[in-house]
């Protein structure tokens, strides 16, 4: 990195650390520690929502899926808007009027302390697990790609979101979420921009597009109905519904966001923006990738992203092998130039006829690339003793080969500062079940208010350890988008069966639930340890399972007195 | 809605955007939004391939 970048990405972070400290000095209660005083706008709400959900992988990952998959990605998202609607209608009310710090908190008026404390065990362990890995994917990449040291990169992450969340709790974290989202736009719209400068001359924004296009990457909708299919409308609605309607609704680092509006009607609209903002925002990752994927194909591309797996196959004996294939992949490229060329002339000139020639000719090379990359991946695999992927490498290397000095500064401070984001929420939310739902639920009841403050401030730099700790030891969990979405899916569903059968089964009571969610997780556990279904599958399973056990349970053990949901605190 | 008058109470209204009149209105009007997103991004993808 040139001077000018560390400049610039030292100047950011510096900006947001020092914005969040001064926007949040006075905290003389819990309220104001956990909650925000619930004094925030819904433009806060919503762009602390949105900054929360995107982590580092959102804008590493996402181009690179573009480039090599499309743009079809976006239909995981098409759940997003019901989900919101979902949660103004029913949790928004039921929490707001709780006045409750934390969704668990509810179970408890619902059923009974030891659900609530279950829920929030169950909330603990995983978000703690998982927050470890936001926090080691960036600084694996960028560590590998920039020669850092990954164990400081880790404790350099995690510490800087803990010197402003630990002093300031959500007041800290709003106010800088707000700016982080504003850096990250301009960053990601000025890396879009400098990809559509970087086209050869005559090939304009929109020939770049249809070129892409010609070539499959702009597959953005798919109606037909497949379940293996990961990304068609179908799943997005309905997959993606009940995955974002358990994320929004029962984790509480979103909980939390949305807690801190004014008001009701301030929360619910934080929520419903995020609901119409979401999807065009993922659309416009998306389209960086494409755009990338358009600029390599008048531009020789590496036929691997990821240089340090490259210079390591280098060294071994399937060194020959793999050059062989980088000759093959760099004649392939060179023969598609001409046919780029030929496809961009005839769209100027509208000849369709050409148009479609070129769109076989350049489908039959595509799959060349593809072919030649597989191999190249195979062996990079089995050279280097570990499964290698290049898609989250593959933005960031075009970054930082041809984006001008100062460029690449800025993107590792949107990569850093979009991780900060999801990381400092996770924090926060963590230190609010600690504190909440069990310092002060079990061992302090009525301490003072100022108290309250320190044991929040102590849990969130206790969390911010254990989770830089975890990010340690990462590295032997292999894929880390997979390890994460892993993580969620052992304990989502049980929670959100949980959630699910408190607003809607008013009949069951909190002994059947709470049997009911530790027999779920004591199957949903079992399933991934015994292989029996793929991962995905287990937060419908564990969802389902909670509610159909808790049924049964009620029917054959039923409770004399079901609480409604008045909190008995 | 104010059972009596057929009125929204002023404490349903805060946070209402001025386009909308109800929240259910604003729900409507996120799914309308996300029909229009559906229908446009297979506009774009049937007219770039």
């Amino acid at each position: 990195m040139s001077y000018l970048d560390w400049i610039v990405l030292s100047l950011t972070l510096t900006f947001i650390v020092a914005y969040g400290i001064y926007k949040s000095r006075e905290n003389s209660n819990i309220d104001s520690y956990l909650l925000a005083n619930k004094s925030l706008p819904w433009y806060h709400v919503t762009l602390s929502l949105m900054a929360t959900q995107a982590s580092a992988i959102t804008f590493l990952s996402a181009p690179g899926q573009a480039y090599t998959d499309g743009m079809r990605f976006v239909q995981f998202y098409f759940g997003l808007p019901l989900a919101m609607v979902i949660l103004c209608i029913t949790f928004v009310p039921k929490f707001n009027k709780l006045k409750i710090f934390t969704a668990y908190e509810f179970l408890e008026g619902r059923f009974d302390l030891r659900t609530r404390t279950l829920t929030s065990f169950l909330f603990l362990l995983q978000r703690g697990l998982s927050t470890g890995l936001s926090i080691y994917a960036p600084s694996l990449i960028l560590s590998s790609i920039l020669g850092w040291d990954i164990t400081w990169t880790n404790i350099i992450s995690g510490g800087i979101v803990m010197l402003y969340t630990v002093s300031g709790g959500a007041k800290a974290v709003s106010h800088t979420h707000l700016q982080q989202m504003g850096i990250v736009t301009v960053g990601m719209v000025i890396a879009g921009f400098m990809v559509v400068k970087l086209l050869p001359e005559n090939v304009s924004f929109t020939d770049a597009l249809h070129v892409a296009g010609k070539m499959g990457k702009t597959n953005l909708i798919d109606f037909s109905f497949d379940l293996n299919n990961r990304y068609n409308v179908w799943s997005g609605l309905i997959g993606g519904f009940f995955l974002q309607l358990s994320y929004f609704g029962t984790d509480q680092s979103q909980v939390g966001r949305y807690l801190t509006g004014s008001s009701q009607g301030q929360s619910r609209l934080g929520l419903a923006m995020n609901g119409l903002l979401k999807i065009p925002m993922q659309f416009l990752i998306l389209l960086v990738g494409v755009l990338v994927f358009a600029f390599y194909q008048f531009t020789n591309p590496p036929l691997f992203f990821n240089q340090v797996e490259v210079n390591k196959i280098k060294k071994t004996q399937y060194a020959s092998e793999f050059e062989k294939l980088e000759t093959e992949h760099a004649l392939i490229q060179k023969g598609k130039h001409a046919h780029v060329m030929a496809l961009t002339d005839a769209l100027n000139k509208g000849d369709e006829s050409a148009i479609d020639k070129s769109r076989i000719v350049l489908g039959g090379i595509e799959n060349d690339v593809k072919e030649v990359r597989g191999k190249a991946q195979t062996l990079l695999s089995k050279a280097n003793g570990a499964e290698v992927n290049d898609v989250n490498y593959i933005f960031l290397r075009f970054v930082i080969d041809y984006l001008p000095v100062g460029m690449l500064g800025l993107l590792i401070a949107v990569i850093l500062l979009a991780s900060m984001g999801s990381v400092a929420a996770a924090y926060n939310s963590l230190a609010s079940c600690t504190v909440v739902d069990i310092y002060k639920r079990m061992y302090h009841k009525d301490d003072q208010d100022r108290n309250y403050v320190r044991a929040s401030r102590w849990a969130t730099f206790f969390w911010g350890i254990f989770c830089i700790f975890v990010a340690q030891y990462a590295s032997r969990l292999g894929s880390m988008i997979e390890a994460v979405n892993v993580l969620g899916s052992l304990f989502y569903g049980v929670i959100l069966g949980i959630f699910l059968v408190a607003f809607y089964f008013k009949n069951i009571g909190g002994r059947a639930v709470f049997w009911a969610a530790v027999l779920g997780e004591i199957f949903v556990v079992l399933s991934y340890w015994k292989d029996l279904t793929a991962f995905l599958w287990l937060n419908l399973i564990g969802c389902v399972l909670v509610i159909a056990f808790a049924w049964v349970l009620e029917k054959i053990w039923p409770e004399k007195t079901i609480l409604t949901e008045e909190l008995t605190l | 809605m104010d059972k009596k008058n057929g009125l929204t109470p002023p404490e349903d209204l805060d946070g209402l955007p001025p386009f909308v009149s109800s929240w259910p209105q604003l729900y409507a009007l996120l799914i309308a939004t996300l029909v229009i997103l559906i229908a446009l991004f297979y506009l774009f993808m049937t007219h770039f391939e």
